[in-house]
């Protein structure tokens, strides 16, 4: 094993037992593991944005076309701009930047939600009821349902009844039980998920682990 | 002035990305103009995350100068955080330093967090009825029980019918469910977009 | 930026804000101060003497009479100290060190009164000065110059600007015995938010009802009823709350009395430590040598259309600024304090004086006061023992008063024999003879049984500082310069019952999830702790048993279909790979991005275009292609050589529009066979998703495959029901079928696979068993507290 992998490996190994503590309880060497990655991960990132972005585009800006290098060089000047929101008074400066970033990103999440999302899930909420034959059409119809109840459970309009007790519609309340029933199931999956990705990541470490073992024994 | 100019600025860079989506093929202007604000966009984003990351730094720095609690953990997050830059900056982020960063510190820490995890959602799980015996909660288990089971890799494949079943009804289920909270996320990513769009949210600092 | 301090309460405001961001009331003009009179005004009270209407002087020249008889009793002294801040100055000018027993206003006269002894009484019957006729210039263009009054102009110069707007006219109906009421009418208040000045012998009444309607839920005692007032007081108009140097006012106002008419005697110096007092005295002063001038008697008995003089056109005020109320310009226009003269009169127009006291009706015994409490006689001037200027004051307001003034205008409550002797007033209206009342205030008389019905005067208030010092029961309790104020507006959100209930519902859901819990006793945490240990333990051990051992017992489900897509994927083809996973779960997305990559680069030697949705991401390119033996060299692995074989572009920032952007150039994105989502987050890989939708046919007809960590998948499946995705593989469980089908390329999968399936039957035992456990703890300890 070359010098680098076996440095690195062996680094990764203590790192890892070094996380495992906290199973035992928050401890310093859990914390030093912590915000050892957590500066790496951001110098990591920091050095991906410089290189690979800012350097690499100004590296690509037209240097004998006056226009274009000015209209090239807007953007560098609106990221640098956002320096100024470190520092309280000119804080103003940045908000030219986040305005175009926020006008940009909230029409762009537009476009994406409606046209990605809306009409095609819509479309196939529906179209999933197969007439044609009996489990398609159960199916499509639980499927539908499960849309349609989730929807109506994050419908808050209500009204305050004459006992003064707040109560939505009788058959919104109706459909909103039941899309608890959906949601329930449906964040039980996400839970089991979530549960197979950290098992899986637990199996990935303790493999990692005793990979490492095993070759620094030489078995 | 400011609100009025930033919000103008939001407003228009907005309008036009928007035309450039849906009118792109009338008029292709409008999407060379949407291409080229994204493409500041991103820019700008990439900006974001450096300020960010140099806020990071200014509060770690000012945890430690103040002698706050864990200003020496501060101390290592800004030291590695300087060398992991420095080098990444010198010899380029394809170098061995920083693949070697990526391959024995960033990896193993944070997949160990993750895998940490698992014991603390079994114990959760656990505990839930504990805290809450209603029906959703006992649903919640029901469900996950019976998916892990139908999931789970068993010798010989004692029950495959019996997973089958219980996946596809479970998928449709939650195919369901989870359309529904697509649906719902659109709606609310589209209200959110309009409300920016039309100048009622200034998260841009405008307010 | 300059701050306005709010009127109503108090609080500083940003000078843009037209309203108090506080309380919602109008906020006078950043400039007012400079409005009214050109200059700094005042904040003594002393300044407020002279605008005082004749009622007022004439009850005080009363109350003072009254004193004068009280000096041998002297009654109890309240401490001045004691008092709210002033009432007409509320701008406590005066400091705190000034202790002094004696009023202000009576303090100002004192240094005064042995000069005025000597000037000789008013040859005729007072009116008011011809300045205040002056107050109105718009309605009166000619007025600025009072013929009687030399310093007029002077005057005429400083009023107008605080009058802009018209005065209504109105002497239509006025009989001829009001004219002296119109005379005084035109005297208006040009700092003082008071109540619009009526004749004197019906402001008794209608400040006494005030005050008698405020007096319900109020203690008898004096101050703290004086407390009362000077809180609304402080809240009134345009009366600023910071105290402003004293000495300095007063000698501006000497100096603006010094022009007010044409005195030649010196004004008197103010001593430093009263500063009211000088001004007072000069007013006084000025007031006394300019009176002479002033039209007298028979002027009242012309009628109004031909005998108001130039300088003084406008009767006594009280209705024409009712009438102004309608003209939302001129409310606009007018500073605070001229609006809380605005404010709706509490009293019929002094135009109709005549008429109002004849429409009045004797009152009946239910509305006869309460006659004032023995315990409590509150005498109507506070004045300490042993003043010798008592009798000087008494001498100066007889100088200044006619007879008929210096009398009792009218009895205003019914004597009770259990306080002092007689009402103040009814006690100096014995001195009256009723000879010397003009015909016109004979007339006068039956209001008296009007007035009857106001409070008794134990119950009202004293005051005790400034030019109202001495009077009872002048000043009402709340009304004045109220109705004008906006109502406080609520700054809780207004939402209809409909939403509050929508809220509530909401807000319920909310708490029942975020309840705060009680904390655990240390042997329940401790219990917790072992078993959090346990868990901990038996996890480590059988996984890393199983994964020592090298396990591979359990059984991977075939499949048929996972392949199908790749087959008809061109040979030799770019195949566009977003990398949008943490580190976390690289494990994870390379074990089941394994066998698609191997798939590819074996079966159709697809060229990889790398590209990250994270900063960290892009780092792992390079391990993904080692850890699925793509880039291993032969015969381990499949020999993929970087710039060659696969690319990365690097890291994408902006999130869907970075995704927007990149998808968004057709010539490059055109020639990618498929794209492959790696991705272990839903919104990043919903961006994606949405983007290649939105980019349009061309670009969406492209296959996509999502290679999903068994976090996101669920929530990913739509999108491969509703065919945006084409194939969606679901973590390890979809991959270990696919390298199943691939031959068991790489053979990640495999490693994993069986410690994965000893955990979730661990994790099931445990839960299962667990759960039991505890909801049967549950429901006994649900018994228990039924039981």
């Amino acid at each position: 094993m070359p010098v680098v992998e076996l440095v690195s490996a062996l680094v990764g190994f203590v790192l890892t037992l070094m996380v495992f503590s906290y199973l035992i309880g928050d401890n310093p060497l859990f914390r030093f593991a912590v915000y050892l990655f957590i500066g790496v991960a951001s110098g990591y990132a920091a050095a991906v944005i410089v290189n690979d972005i800012l350097l690499a585009r100004l590296q690509t800006l037209p240097l004998t076309d006056s226009a274009r290098l000015a209209l090239g060089l807007i953007p560098f000047l609106l990221a640098a701009s956002l320096l100024a929101k470190l520092f309280p008074r000119v804080a103003w400066l940045g908000s030219f930047a986040m305005a175009l970033l926020v006008g940009v990103g909230a029409a762009t999440a537009l476009a994406g939600a409606v046209s990605g999302t809306l009409i095609p899930q819509s479309e196939a909420a529906v179209n999933a009821v197969d007439l044609r034959s009996l489990p398609g059409l159960l199916q499509g119809s639980v499927m539908l349902a499960g849309t349609i109840f989730t929807l109506a459970y994050f419908q808050f309009g209500a009204k305050r009844a004459a006992d003064g007790s707040v109560r939505r519609n009788a058959l919104l309340e109706a459909a909103a039980w039941a899309g608890r029933i959906f949601i329930a199931v449906t964040l039980g999956v996400l839970f089991a998920g979530v549960y197979t990705a950290a098992l899986t990541a637990l199996i990935e470490r303790l493999n990692s682990l005793i990979t490492f073992i095993k070759s620094f024994l030489g078995l | 002035m400011m609100r009025v100019l930033t919000a103008a600025l939001a407003i228009a860079s907005g309008i036009i990305v928007l035309l450039g989506y849906f009118l792109r093929q009338a008029f292709p202007l409008f999407e060379q103009l949407r291409l080229l604000l994204t493409d500041w966009a991103i820019v700008i984003a990439a900006g974001a995350v450096l300020v960010g990351i140099l806020n990071l730094v200014t509060v770690q720095m000012e945890k430690l100068r103040t002698r706050q609690p864990g200003g020496l953990y501060g101390a290592l997050l800004v030291f590695a955080l300087v060398v992991t830059f420095g080098l990444g900056l010198v010899f380029g982020t394809d170098h061995l330093f920083l693949r070697t960063a990526m391959e024995a510190v960033i990896v193993p820490v944070e997949a160990s967090l993750l895998a940490i995890l698992t014991v603390t959602l079994v114990y959760a799980s656990i505990r839930l009825l504990r805290r809450r015996s209603d029906l959703m909660s006992i649903l919640f288990l029901a469900v996950l029980l019976l998916l892990l089971f139908a999931a789970m890799p068993k010798p010989f494949g004692l029950t495959p019918f019996l997973d089958q079943f219980i996946l596809g009804v479970m998928n449709t289920l939650s195919t369901g469910g989870a359309r529904g909270l697509l649906i719902g996320v659109a709606l609310g990513t589209l209200l959110t977009a309009l409300r920016v769009l039309f100048g009622i949210d200034r998260p841009y600092g405008g307010n | 930026m300059a701050d306005i301090r709010c009127p109503n309460c108090g609080k500083e405001n940003p000078d843009f804000l037209d309203t108090c961001q506080f309380c919602q009331s109008p906020l006078p003009p950043s400039d007012w101060k400079i409005h009214i009179g050109e200059e700094p005004t005042p904040k003594s009270t002393g300044e407020l003497e002279p605008i005082l209407p004749d009622w007022l002087k004439d009850i005080r020249q009363q109350e003072m009479d009254k004193a004068e008889d009280e000096i041998l009793i002297p009654p109890p002294k309240p401490k001045v100290q004691q008092e709210p801040p002033d009432l007409l100055a509320g701008l406590m000018s005066q400091s705190e060190s000034e202790e002094e027993e004696l009023p202000d206003w009576l303090k100002g006269i004192a240094p005064s009164l042995k000069k005025e002894e000597a000037a000789p009484p008013p040859a005729a019957q007072p009116s008011p000065p011809p300045f205040f006729g002056e107050t109105h210039p718009s309605a009166e263009p000619a007025s600025t110059g009072a013929p009687a009054e030399p310093s007029a102009d002077k005057l005429a110069a400083w009023f107008p600007e605080n009058f802009n707007q018209p005065a209504p006219q109105e002497t239509d109906s006025a009989p001829s015995d009001d004219d002296w009421l119109k005379n005084l009418e035109a005297f208006t208040v040009p700092e003082e938010p008071a109540p619009a000045q009526p004749a004197a012998g019906e402001d008794l009444s209608w400040l006494r009802d005030l005050e008698a309607a405020a007096k319900g839920a109020e203690e008898p005692t004096a101050p703290a009823s004086s407390e009362e007032d000077l809180d609304w007081l402080n809240k009134l108009g345009a009366v600023p709350q910071e105290p402003a140097p004293a000495q300095p006012a007063a000698r501006e106002d000497l100096d603006w009395l010094k022009n007010l008419s044409a005195v030649t005697e010196p004004p008197t110096e103010p001593a430093p430590a009263q500063p009211a007092a000088g001004e007072d005295s000069d007013w006084l002063k000025n007031l006394g040598t300019s009176e002479p001038a002033q039209p007298s008697a028979p002027a009242f008995a012309e009628p109004a259309e031909t005998k108001e003089p130039p300088a003084s056109p406008k009767p006594f005020q009280t209705a024409p600024l009712n009438e102004l109320l309608g003209d939302e310009a001129l409310r606009d226009a007018t500073p605070d304090w001229l609006k809380a003269a605005l404010e709706e009169p509490k009293m019929p127009a002094p135009g109709d004086l005549s008429d109002w006291f004849d429409r009045q009706e004797p009152p009946s015994k239910e509305t006869l006061p309460t006659p004032p409490s023995p315990g409590a006689p509150t005498p109507a001037f506070d004045l300490p023992a042993g003043d010798s200027s008592l009798p000087d004051l008494d001498a100066l307001f007889n100088v200044e008063m006619p007879d008929w003034l210096t009398g009792e205008p009218e009895k205003p409550v019914a004597p009770s024999p259990e306080t002092t002797s007689a009402p103040p007033f009814a006690e100096e209206g014995e001195i009256l003879a009723p000879a010397e009342l003009p015909s016109w205030v004979q007339a006068m008389r039956p209001v008296e049984s009007a007035i009857s019905s106001t409070p008794s005067t134990a119950d009202l208030v004293t005051e005790r500082e400034g030019p109202l010092a001495g009077f009872r029961g002048v000043i009402p309790l709340s009304p004045i310069g109220s109705s004008l104020r906006p109502k406080p507006f609520s700054l809780k959100l207004q939402a209809s019952e409909e939403q509050e209930a929508a809220a509530a519902l909401l807000e319920h859901l909310i708490e029942s999830e975020t309840a705060a819990k009680p904390s655990q006793p240390a042997t329940k945490a401790a219990a917790q702790h072992a078993l959090r240990w346990a868990l901990s333990a038996l996890f480590l051990l059988v996984l890393s048993a199983i994964l020592w051992l090298g396990l591979r017992v359990l059984y991977i489900p075939p499949s048929s279909t996972l392949s199908d897509l790749i087959s008809a994927l061109p040979d030799a083809s770019p195949v566009l790979i977003v990398i949008d996973y943490d580190p976390a779960f690289a494990g994870e997305l390379e074990a089941a991005a394994g066998p698609l990559l191997d798939q590819l680069a074996l079966s159709k030697h697809s060229i990889f275009e790398f590209i990250a949705a994270s900063p960290t991401a892009s780092g792992l390119v390079e391990r993904l292609m080692r850890n699925t033996n793509l880039s291993k060299p032969f015969p381990s692995g499949l020999g993929y050589r970087p710039a060659e074989h696969y690319f990365n572009l690097g890291y994408l920032p902006g999130g869907a529009a970075g995704a927007a952007r990149f998808i968004g150039n057709p010539q490059t994105f055109s020639r990618y066979a498929a794209i492959a989502l790696l991705t272990d987050n839903v919104e990043s890989s919903r961006g994606w998703i949405e983007q290649l939708e939105a980019a349009g046919p061309q670009i969406s007809a492209k296959p996509l495959i999502v290679v999903a960590s068994a976090q996101a998948a669920p929530m990913l499946q739509p999108y491969a029901a509703s065919g945006q995705a084409q194939l969606v593989v679901n973590g390890l469980y979809d991959a270990a079928k696919y390298e199943a089908l691939n031959v068991s390329r790489p053979g990640t999968v495999r490693t994993y696979w069986d410690a994965l399936g000893f955990g979730l039957m661990l994790t099931i035992v445990a839960i299962f068993i667990g759960g039991v456990w505890n909801l049967s703890l549950r429901l006994r300890e649900q018994r228990n507290a039924m039981k």
